[in-house]
């Protein structure tokens, strides 16, 4: 066999598409491969126009690109061209070129390659999906971990200073007594190591509950009903409540009711209308609005004053500490606010205050969505 | 010996004020103790004596841990006091706290001069007179 034979034989043989049209793009020649994926004859191809041979390429404009080709000399290529010979969906790369005075065309079908694009970005959007689901995970623990970070700290602070301080004072107290030669003042120091020891009891005694709180298990959850619960704590401050005329205003419907320990919704909710009465402001009669509110999904109690308030600039971040007290008053511990905030972060949820001196406070408790009543 | 004539004790516990008064008045080397119960209490009253030089204290001994305002605070606040105070004062922390941040941030405080774990004993008061 000669070049030209040899030539001919790969026109004929190759696996891609050819086919050769003259000016008026009547088809010429086509090889094998184009007669097998149109599953036809030659003579049935040869001299048929391309609008004849796929009508639609008038409307999608390649025509019209096709005879530009033949007229500019600039080569066409259409990628992911689709088209459904014998109503199979298959893609093509089209390069079509000035031919002669006439077009040559290749195409290739491109259909494997497409599926294993898919193929591959259908696994990528998998892989992105677990590194985000990954992520989100780590998110959701190192805010864990940063939440047992900032326990700890607390622990380790009332540790360091709320337990310290009563054992200072009784080893001072003791070294007077063991010093002291005065029968009188030696019985003034004995005297003075019960209220020591009152408070370290105390402090000792909230700090074993709160952790209690935190490791608690098999806690019974309930359906609470919120203005019952109100209204009981209500009725046993019913002396101070009167004495101070103070007007207190309940809207439960939002939320009427929350899945959640009796004794920790009736606690939180105790030590923040207590709270909002003793430390009102005595130049008016104390107003109180506890309501509930449902915020993305979630149940949120409010406890609203218009009593002394506080300056949060700079008293924010011990709000909630122990023995922390902000008011100069001989009933105020330090315990409440600790407290209250143990048990609603061991119920994951999140409380926080808002407040302007002389003005009020309102106390924010955001549940977790798993304490709704569905 | 010298004796520290005015000395300001800045503490809301009570027992710890009266031992650590008790501490001082057998030691014997202060002669007055004034104690306030938190910082703005001393803040006023130095504010209203800033010129009373007989009044004012040579040594500060401040808690930090104390309502309405704190031993932080109170820094703070004696800060901006200290150029129309006529008097050079010497403050000491005294705290419960062993905790390393709270000892880490008095160290950058250039007002105070030392941070004493409770309790204050005899030693400490020798060695504050040596500072004077």
């Amino acid at each position: 066999m000669n070049n030209d034979e040899l030539r001919l034989l790969f026109f004929e043989e190759a696996d891609v598409l050819f086919q050769i049209y003259d000016k008026d793009l009547n088809c010429i020649d086509v090889n094998k491969a184009t007669l097998k994926l149109f599953n036809t004859e030659r003579d049935k191809l040869i001299g048929k126009n391309i609008s004849d041979l796929s009508p639609e390429s008038i409307a999608s404009g390649r025509y019209e690109a096709y005879l530009n080709v033949i007229r500019t000399g600039k080569t066409l290529i259409i990628d992911e061209f689709k088209a459904w010979p014998n109503n199979k969906e298959v893609y093509f790369r089209i390069k079509a070129f000035k031919l002669g005075t006439g077009l040559g065309m290749v195409t290739k079908n491109i259909t494997d390659l497409e599926l294993i694009i898919k193929r591959t970005v259908g696994e990528l959007e998998v892989k992105v999906k677990n590194l985000n689901d990954a992520n989100t995970s780590i998110t959701e623990m190192m805010k864990m971990l940063s939440n047992q970070n900032t326990q700890l700290n607390d622990f380790c602070g009332i540790v360091s200073h709320n337990l310290r301080a009563p054992f200072i004072n009784l080893s001072i107290l003791s070294d007077f007594i063991a010093n002291s030669k005065n029968p009188d003042e030696r019985e003034l120091m004995i005297s003075k190591i019960k209220p020591v020891v009152a408070t370290l009891n105390e402090t000792f005694n909230n700090l074993v509950e709160s952790l209690q709180i935190r490791e608690e298990l098999g806690l019974k959850f309930e359906r609470n009903n919120f203005e019952e619960l109100t209204n009981k704590i209500l009725e046993q401050h019913n002396i101070e409540i009167d004495l101070c005329k103070a007007k207190i205003q309940l809207d439960f419907t939002a939320a009427p009711h929350i899945y959640y320990p009796k004794k920790y919704i009736d606690s939180i909710l105790s030590n923040l209308i207590s709270n909002a009465l003793k430390y009102r402001a005595d130049s008016r009669s104390p107003f109180i609005q506890i309501k509930t509110e449902v915020n993305d999904d979630r149940i949120c109690l409010k406890i609203i004053d218009n009593g002394l308030g506080i300056d949060l600039k700079t008293n924010g971040q011990h709000m909630f500490k122990m023995r922390r007290v902000f008011h100069d008053r001989p009933d105020a511990k330090g315990y409440g606010l600790f407290l209250t905030k143990t048990q609603v972060e061991a119920m994951e949820g999140e409380i926080f205050v808002d407040s302007t001196p002389d003005q009020g406070s309102t106390f924010t408790v955001k549940f977790n969505p798993k304490n709704n009543i569905t | 010996m010298n004796k520290i004539k005015n000395l300001a004790l800045i503490d809301d516990d009570d027992m710890f004020v009266f031992l650590t008064k008790k501490t001082i008045e057998y030691s014997n080397l202060v002669d007055v103790v004034k104690v306030f119960r938190n910082g703005r209490e001393a803040i006023n009253f130095l504010n209203e004596n800033s010129r009373n030089v007989e009044k004012l204290p040579e040594v500060i001994l401040l808690d930090l841990t104390m309502p309405i305002m704190d031993g932080w605070q109170f820094l703070e606040q004696y800060v901006l006091l200290k150029p129309n105070i006529g008097k050079k004062i010497i403050i000491y922390i005294v705290s419960s706290s062993i905790s390393p941040s709270d000892i880490e941030r008095a160290k950058h405080i250039n007002e105070v001069t030392d941070y004493i774990i409770k309790p204050v004993t005899k030693e400490h008061l020798i060695e504050m007179l040596k500072n004077l």
